[in-house]
């Protein structure tokens, strides 16, 4: 018999007699460097953002002001000069950052377009009066009322992100809950399985009267609304995948004395995970949807409910406003999702980031 | 069970896996019965390795599952140091045909695993590292399972497995996804790991080398229904070699068999 030493030994030896040794016949990810100086290519690339801001602050500057007459803009200038010094600092930082260089790269000539594109706006509006008032304001009205209705914007915003957030989190934990038991126990899925098929694909703009009658509370009754939408696509994804997990998966882990709870939760999850994360997303889109209708509908509060009632009054500058919060707080939620997502697959191999 | 049980069990004491008459029919999509194992018996001796060869369709995969515990004969005993086999145990270690590692979890969590699952991962924690080393994977702990080569995939699944230290070890084509070159490595290593842990092994193969190579004996099965035409004691001293007069002479007679049974 062979002791654990002689089995090093042999080990060693049947590694020695073959020249790929075990741990070549792994090629981990090859790992680009942080830190590297840029190509003159690359530093006129990544100049091309400063070209569409200088393009349009020259034709900003030169062309006169003609609509509407005696309006002198105030916002405009210093706002492409405020992103100058933004690009700048970027642009020394990404001298010296590989990733963040790649980033801008591809960005750079998206940014320029943005800039030139904006400027057209502008001269359609400000320089010419090709777009009339008060449907399209010019970029400097529409900065000039972020500005001044700023402490309104921001109340407005938290107003939407607490009610989101409250939404969200309780529909996601009940959708967890759910969507294990459902996947895990036929009991379960005998009983939630009905509520899921009648209650979840149904909008919750349809179900908010109701809900606000029945919970006599127009927050509680939007914030119902609000959880349906995110516990129908989490709970339904969740316990499809958990119901279709690889039996070899399961079966490998009853042979390594794996308990039934333990396979749930150590196999089965994870292994539904990949469903999760597209999930999530189906469930933070279908929120925004839900909240705008909570707004309007329900709680009479926060960022649609402003759009809606500035449109009314034809305050088209706020509403304007009002949209670019939105998409701030709608596209940086999306990219978080992103991130988590990325996290949860880290496993994963080639998944497609963000 | 019959009168004759009280034999049954003495037998066991030392033949520590006792298979006899095992009968396990499945009914296919359009109503015909195709049955996998007809009568089937088989005596496997404390720390012996055992190989099970044959065309697909002879049953040696549905016997490691009945062994496993992950399903039951219609009909036969089937006793495990005396005892009949009643649903999967973690001194029954199944090393699956693709090397399923949980893709979610480290090469560490992988290796780890079963103790985890078992409660015993903190007392025992050493061990991981101490297996991870024995396997050649130092360096990979934190590596994900796509990070790795398939040499490396079967290592680990092998790992998880040893490391329950079972009485039995099944092994289902553990070896067919790699080149021939990492398969030969491979195999030692599990000849190795049998003389360090002492465990029953029975290993199902298409390949008549590999089972030479590694076992102790031989047992040719032939399908529908899938029962067993020899078994061959393989007397080599290890390590073996593969090109002696006498592997070759064995391979040989268990491939004649094999063909024989075809016409």
């Amino acid at each position: 018999m062979l002791g654990k030493q002689a089995i090093k030994q042999l080990r060693r030896g049947s590694a020695q007699a073959k020249p790929p040794a075990p741990k070549t016949l792994m090629q981990p990810a090859p790992k680009a460097p942080l830190l590297q100086k840029p190509r003159l290519r690359q530093l006129l690339q990544l100049a091309l953002p400063f070209v569409g801001i200088f393009v349009a602050l020259a034709l900003h500057q030169l062309l006169p002001n003609v609509y509407p007459a005696n309006y002198s803009p105030r916002y405009w200038a210093p706002i492409l000069l405020i992103c100058t010094a933004i690009y700048a600092l970027c642009y020394l930082l990404a001298c010296a950052l590989v990733p963040l260089r790649r980033r801008l790269l591809r960005l750079s000539w998206l940014l320029a377009a943005v800039f030139l594109l904006l400027e057209i706006y502008d001269i359609a509006t400000l320089k010419t009066g090709t777009l009339k008032l008060p449907f399209i304001p010019s970029p400097d009205k529409v900065i000039e009322q972020f500005v001044v209705n700023f402490p309104q914007i921001l109340q407005a915003a938290s107003a939407s992100l607490q009610l989101l957030a409250t939404g969200f989190i309780i529909g996601l934990m009940l959708g967890l809950v759910s969507g294990v038991l459902c996947g895990c126990s036929r009991i379960a899925n005998y009983w939630i399985s009905p509520l899921l098929k009648i209650a979840g694909p149904v909008p919750g703009l349809v179900w908010l009267p109701i809900f606000v009658v029945g919970f006599s509370s127009s927050r509680i009754g939007s914030i119902a609304a609000l959880v349906i939408a995110v516990w129908f696509p989490i709970t339904l994804m969740l316990s499809n995948a958990i119901k279709n997990t690889d039996l070899e998966y399961i079966e490998h882990a009853q042979t390594l004395g794996a308990s039934r709870l333990y396979i749930v939760f150590h196999v089965m999850l994870p292994a539904a995970v990949p469903a999760l994360a597209n999930a999530l997303f189906m469930a933070l889109a279908g929120s925004f949807g839900a909240l705008s209708a909570a707004e309007l509908a329900g709680v009479k509060s926060g960022l649609a409910l402003a759009v809606k009632q500035m449109g009314t009054i034809a305050n088209f500058g706020v509403v304007f406003a009002y949209v670019i919060a939105m998409i701030f707080i709608f596209s940086t939620l999306t990219a978080l999702m992103f991130a988590v997502r990325n996290w949860l697959l880290r496993w994963q191999k080639g998944l497609v980031r963000w | 069970m019959d009168e004759g049980s009280h034999s049954v069990v003495e037998e066991t004491r030392q033949r520590q896996l006792l298979a006899r008459d095992i009968t396990r029919a499945f009914i296919n999509e359009d109503g015909s019965e195709l049955v996998a194992l007809k009568d089937f018996s088989l005596e496997i001796n404390k720390g012996q390795i055992i190989a099970l060869v044959g065309p697909s369709g002879c049953g040696k995969s549905t016997f490691l599952r009945l062994v496993a515990g992950l399903d039951e004969p219609q009909a036969g005993t089937l006793l495990y140091n005396g005892q009949p086999i009643a649903g999967p145990s973690p001194d029954r270690g199944f090393v699956f045909q693709q090397t399923n590692l949980y893709p979610w979890l480290t090469v560490a969590n992988n290796v780890a695993f079963g103790l985890k699952a078992r409660g015993l991962y903190h007392e025992q924690k050493h061990r991981v590292q101490e297996m991870i080393d024995l396997m050649g994977l130092s360096g990979f702990e934190k590596a994900w399972p796509h990070q790795i080569s398939g040499g490396m995939a079967s290592r680990v699944a092998l790992a998880q497995t040893f490391i329950q230290d079972p009485g039995v070890i099944l092994l289902d084509e553990p070896l067919s996804a790699l080149d021939a070159f990492t398969r030969a490595i491979i195999q030692d290593e599990i000849v190795a790991l049998w003389q360090q842990f002492e465990p029953i092994i029975i290993l199902v193969s298409h390949d008549v080398e590999e089972a030479v190579y590694l076992a102790d004996r031989v047992v040719v099965m032939t399908p529908r229904p899938g029962r067993q035409i020899a078994d061959l004691a393989i007397d080599l001293p290890r390590p073996r070699e593969r090109t002696a007069p006498d592997f070759i002479q064995i391979r040989r007679e268990i491939l004649q068999l094999l063909k024989s049974e075809e016409r």
